[in-house]
């Protein structure tokens, strides 16, 4: 029986539609309007730049924040992850004296671990990702503070020339915002070609369903985990080598605005839907906000609050949008 | 059907666009384009127009930066120059962030507070970079240009601390030490300071270092673990980087019943001084943040004017306690006095 | 010659192509299946119909491979098989389209065919790249090679129940299906679909697909199988050869009593209690009608004409955008839905999953959870008091459960159904709305729920019973009408209405 709720569609309305993608980048738009219109040097390439370079870390979380969001859950970890990973990083180059490639690959191998961690406690151990992945972010914070003693670790003698990943710049571009672009391109290419990516679609859509087409639906959410990890602490290089140290209160509530930045972008929390280009679109927004908040509004009590309604109201548009199909 | 979508639809983004716009009316007063955008890209070299500041200071959210914005919004007013204080949130890549952005906007100059002494050389270096001279305020920096530095030599600050703790307990005492962020120039040098007062008096021993992070709550548990750690008679003394942490030290002790413990605390607030008055902190080292944003702001604007400023510019530290306590003010009303 | 055995020479068409013997099912030490055999031959259509709770379900899910059964075997072709997992059963050819679709919504057609069974190509012969082209182009090919019309690009969630289904028997063939598992097809079916769907059982039957159907809608099981085997309490009772028996000896065998045609208790028609004028709203238009105490008005139509939409706007849960609505003569405008319940009109709504009950709680809490102030003193819940009257109406209303704590999600589709109605039925209202009370009920429940709305309706409520099943309509109205696109196109009292009549008014044409 047709539900009462559910429309079909019909032919008209197709202005909607077509518009519905793109309340975002007009969204982006009016905004960016806006800024511009109070400090002149918003809209200044220089200015776009600076943007990119200041949500890359974020950004990178978000891209690996994308797998678990479509697969249906979430990770709360990941700034946890970017922390310890970092401080892994530190301390091998540091104390150990490792060589560069040698601590990245052990800095990355550690994400992955930790993501791997918190996808066993959720597809094996069943439980649901908002209180697995806040235990994983306690403990693996925890852990940071253990492992660091609590005291900010340096990046040893070859700081200046591990640094150059926050200093490095391809013309414009800083190496860490590349970083940021090559992964959103890299996403999309593992969303949309790869079958892995397929798969992650359809264990959020319908996990019953995947699992009944024959799906490996515990290895592929596992993977998506260990994915948020992984970029979580790529995240963390660009960290330590901006702050040319590795310290265990950094990264808090970085999980967040990586969530954040999803959703803003259009990534449905319900899981089944999303793409890299809403990681993007969603993570320039939060940029434009939060630097045009800065240079164009000169209260600082209430940037917060308007931080908090612009969010808000881009959520709540993209949430209108969807139930009305 | 369809129309009623339609029209909610385009309603909600005609929201959205006119709440932005409304972003344009509110706030006001803030630099019109004009001012910071034509300057030269010598900034300062003009006299007439007004300046503008960057700033950006650890946290919104303690009093003692409150009252250091409040120094630096009023001064600069007062002065005719605009101000944008931007909150570090304790994370220091917010406030690098913050210099890049400053430095778009090509402020005239900026007055950091770091909340880290290391971490933020680079954001120090990349106003060097561009032109924009550096105030530091309250907290110093490991590198870079630095016009000047207003605020307390945190060390001595540490030292009459020490001084404290020898009046306090003058035959000798085992002291614990609470600390604020670690990393940060004030934990760094009180602590420095505080050692130096104590070196090479035999019967003076500090036996254990906890973090509280400037925190009053995470004072509290600290403070609980390190009585269950030394029971009666193993400790004398409590030096807590802040009154944050004296006045926590105080509450615990008087619940557990270990008021013979002597606490020193670093700030002066209003809560620390009724604390004092009351006998149950013995003394603590009053500095004035508000003055400080002041000086800061002063010190900016006879760079940006021309003239020579003295580096650094120490703000006067004075050691508080139950005998001078009519003789000085509180740095700010704590809320709960 | 028994099953499985061939004779050279000989044209083995008889052959079962798929067996259950003697499959046995125990739950919690309550034994639902006794020793259930059933055979399937290519390209026959048999039927497997029984009563809520008779085991169909279970004995599905056994073939399926979403239970283990605990003894009796499953041969395919004649051999023994193994099914440990519904992947063992896809593998073998077992496709079973159940109730709730298996489908991913927000992923188009094609790639709900596909899903699992993706076209990879090998990029420089070591990473798998999906195609999307192929996947369209592999799903176009299968849908014209059934004749489907469905759109490969098309999202699952804009397509209609009817389109749904499609897809996923699509998805099932795609995976070479040989034997398919109809599990209530035609439940969310409009009659236009109902008849797409036979037309596609008999392709499949011509292709040598065998099916399994089930179904409580006995005029289908006539119509279209070739067998019909009757379970009744965890046993087989009967196979019939199709013409080999009627619908009473049908319905005795399922329910195994002998089943009264409810004569109509006669009723003196009161004041008009409800009426509307010109009411329109989002799906529906321009409906006037008029409702008496004491009267039961049937609505009918197929699925999407209004009827469902009619109905929760006479409740005030969706908004009406024109016309006027009198309740005992006062116009009314419900500001919310309480103030309609106070009013005195009261909705049993048709989506049980959805509106019906809350699945995480209990029997006794979803039969009382609407009015909890009857069982309260002084401001608090008695319990004991609810816990009471909650075994008084499982009782009353017959709901098949061990118990007022049971947690009703465990409950068939039919008991579920039962406690939706009944809960509605105890309160007090001058006008009951009942959207497909029958759903999923099978036909002992069924009489009792007809008895029970003629006795609302004796008690000289007015009640409007909105059902796709027009013998139901013609059974329980004193008036019919017929709602088709929106709008009220046939309305007879019930002596002058005729079933092609209302058939006709459905469909469109004219008779």
């Amino acid at each position: 029986m047709s539900d009462v709720l559910e429309k079909k569609p019909t032919g008209s309305g197709n202005l909607v539609a077509r518009l519905r993608p793109f309340t975002g980048v007009i969204a982006l738009v009016v905004l960016c309007i806006v800024f511009g219109s109070r400090e002149r040097t918003f809209v200044s390439p220089e200015n776009f730049f600076n943007i990119l370079n200041a949500m890359a870390i974020i950004g990178i979380l978000a891209v690996g924040q994308t797998f678990p969001l479509i697969g249906g859950g979430f990770d709360l970890s990941q700034g946890a992850i970017a922390s310890f990973s970092g401080a892994v990083v530190a301390s091998l180059l540091s104390k150990h004296g490792q060589p560069i490639p040698v601590a990245v690959a052990a800095g990355l191998a550690t994400g992955a671990f930790l993501g791997g961690v918190n996808g066993a406690l959720i597809a094996k151990l069943g439980i649901n990702p908002f209180v697995a992945t806040l235990g994983t972010q306690i403990a693996f914070f925890g852990i940071t503070n253990v492992y660091t003693d609590n005291q900010p670790m340096s990046l040893g003698a070859q700081a200046d020339a591990f640094r150059q990943l926050s200093f490095g710049h391809v013309g414009q571009f800083s190496y860490a915002s590349l970083l940021f672009l090559g992964l959103v391109v890299l996403l999309a290419v593992v969303l949309r070609l790869l079958p892995f990516g397929q798969y992650v679609y359809v264990l959020g859509g319908n996990e019953e369903a995947a699992r009944l087409a024959g799906i490996p639906t515990d290895r592929i959410k596992i993977s998506t985990y260990v994915l948020s990890g992984l970029l979580a602490s790529i995240g963390g290089l660009v960290m330590i080598a901006r702050a040319g140290q590795a310290s265990p209160v950094a990264g808090v509530g970085y999980e967040l605005q990586s969530l954040a930045s999803c959703i803003v972008g259009g990534i449905a929390l319900g899981g089944g839907v999303g793409s890299a280009w809403n990681v993007l679109l969603g993570a320039v927004t939060l940029g434009v906000v939060d630097v045009g908040l800065q240079m164009a509004v000169n209260a600082p009590n209430w940037r917060p609050v308007i931080q908090g309604l612009i969010i808000l109201l881009a959520v709540a548009v993209d949430a209108r949008a969807r139930s009305r199909r | 059907m369809n129309k009623q979508t339609r029209s909610r639809r385009w309603l909600l983004t005609g929201a959205m666009a006119g709440c932005a716009l409304c972003l344009s009316a509110c706030g006001g007063g803030s630099s019109t384009p004009s001012d910071s955008s034509t300057n030269t890209s010598a900034p300062g070299t003009s006299g007439s127009t007004s300046y503008s500041i960057g700033s950006t200071i650890p946290t919104f959210n303690h009093p003692f930066f409150v009252a250091m914005r409040k120094g630096l919004e009023e001064e600069a007013k007062a002065q005719g120059a605009t101000i944008n204080v931007v909150d570090g949130k304790n994370d220091p890549q917010a406030q690098l962030s913050a210099i890049d952005t400053f430095a778009v906007k090509k402020v005239n100059a900026l007055i950091l507070c770091p909340t880290e002494t290391k971490t933020l050389v680079p954001g120090v270096e990349k106003a060097n970079q561009v032109n924009i001279p550096v105030i530091t305020v309250n907290r110093v920096v490991d590198g870079g240009n630095v016009v000047t530095y207003v605020g307390a030599d945190d060390k001595e600050g540490g030292k009459l601390q020490g001084q404290a703790v020898l009046e306090a307990l003058p035959k000798g005492g085992k002291i614990v030490l609470l600390q604020g962020i670690i990393g940060s120039s004030p934990q760094r040098d009180r602590e420095a300071g505080l050692e130096e007062a104590l070196k090479g008096k035999s019967g003076y021993q500090i036996v254990q270092r906890t973090p509280y992070d400037f925190d009053r709550t995470k004072g509290v548990s600290a403070m609980e673990t390190v009585l269950l750690k030394f029971p009666k008679g193993t400790i004398d003394a409590v030096v807590a980087q802040s009154d944050d942490g004296a006045l926590a030290a105080a509450d615990v002790c008087a619940q557990k019943g270990r008021s013979e413990l002597k606490i020193i605390g670093f700030n002066g607030e209003s809560d620390a001084f009724k604390y004092i008055d009351e006998g149950k902190i013995y003394a603590t080292i009053l500095q004035d943040a508000e003055t400080q944003g002041r000086e800061a702001v002063k010190a900016t604007i006879k760079h940006l004017k021309g003239e020579t400023v003295t580096n650094p510019q120490i703000t006067p530290l004075y050691l508080v306690n139950k005998k001078n306590l009519k003789e000085h003010k509180p740095a700010w009303q704590s809320t709960s006095s | 010659m028994r099953s499985g055995e061939t004779v050279p020479g000989c044209f083995t068409y008889s052959m079962s192509l798929l067996e259950l013997r003697e499959i046995q099912k125990s739950f919690h030490g309550t034994r639902v299946l006794s020793g259930v055999s059933l055979d399937l031959r290519a390209g026959e259509v048999h039927a497997l119909v029984g009563a809520n709770g008779a085991g169909k379900s279970t004995f599905i899910k056994i073939l399926s491979g979403a239970y283990l059964r605990d003894a009796g075997e499953i041969l395919l072709d004649g051999q023994p098989v193994v099914i440990h997992s519904p992947q063992d059963a896809l593998r073998l050819g077992i496709g079973v389209i159940y109730q709730e679709f298996n489908l991913v919504p927000e992923l188009s057609v094609a790639e709900n065919i596909l899903v699992g069974q993706e076209p990879v190509r090998r990029l420089g012969g070591l990473i798998p790249v999906i195609s999307r082209g192929s996947i369209m182009a592999e799903a176009r090919r299968h849908l014209e090679r059934l004749g489907f019309p469905l759109r490969a690009e098309q999202p699952v969630k804009s397509l209609t129940t009817g389109e749904k289904q499609l897809v996923e028997i699509a998805k099932a063939l795609h995976r070479n299906a040989r034997v398919l598992v109809l599990d209530e097809p035609t439940a969310a079916l409009s009659g236009g679909e109902i008849r797409r769907l036979f037309g596609i059982v008999a392709q499949l039957q011509e292709r040598g697909i065998g099916i399994i159907y089930i179904s409580h809608h006995l005029g289908e099981v006539f119509e279209i199988s070739d067998r019909v085997t009757v379970l009744r309490d965890g046993r087989n009772v009967a196979t019939w050869e199709r013409g080999a028996f009627s619908e009473t000896e049908l319905v005795q065998a399922m329910i195994g009593r002998k089943v009264e045609s409810g004569e109509r208790p006669e009723t003196s028609l009161g004041e008009t209690v409800l009426s509307t004028n010109a009411l329109t709203g989002s799906v529906f238009r321009n409906v006037s009608l008029e409702v008496r105490r004491g009267e039961i008005l049937a609505l009918t139509g197929a699925a999407g004409a209004g009827q469902t939409e009619l109905c929760w706007a006479l409740y005030g849960a969706v908004p009406v955008r024109s016309g006027t609505l009198h309740l005992q003569g006062k116009p009314v405008r419900w500001r919310s839905l309480r103030e309609a319940a106070r009013a005195g009109i009261l909705l049993s709504p048709g989506d049980r999953k959805a509106y019906g009950i809350i699945p995480q709680l209990d029997v006794s809490t979803n039969f009382t959870f609407t009015d909890l102030t009857r069982w309260s003193g002084s401001g608090m819940l008695r319990r004991s008091r609810v816990r009471k009257s909650a075994e008084a109406l499982i009782a009353k209303y017959g709901v098949r459960c061990t118990g007022p704590e049971q947690e009703i999600a465990s409950l068939s589709g039919g008991n579920q159904q039962k406690v939706v109605v009944g809960r509605v039925a105890e309160r007090n209202a001058s006008i009951y709305l009942f959207d497909e009370p029958t759903r999923g009920v099978d036909i002992g429940a069924r009489e009792d729920i007809y008895a029970l709305i003629h006795a609302l309706a004796a008690g000289g409520a007015g009640v409007i019973v909105a059902t796709p099943d027009i013998q139901e309509a013609l059974r329980l109205g004193d008036r019919v009408a017929v709602m088709r696109q929106g709008e009220v196109v046939y309305e007879e009292p019930i002596a002058r209405a005729t079933e092609p009549a209302i058939l006709a008014a459905i469909v469109g044409g004219s008779e």
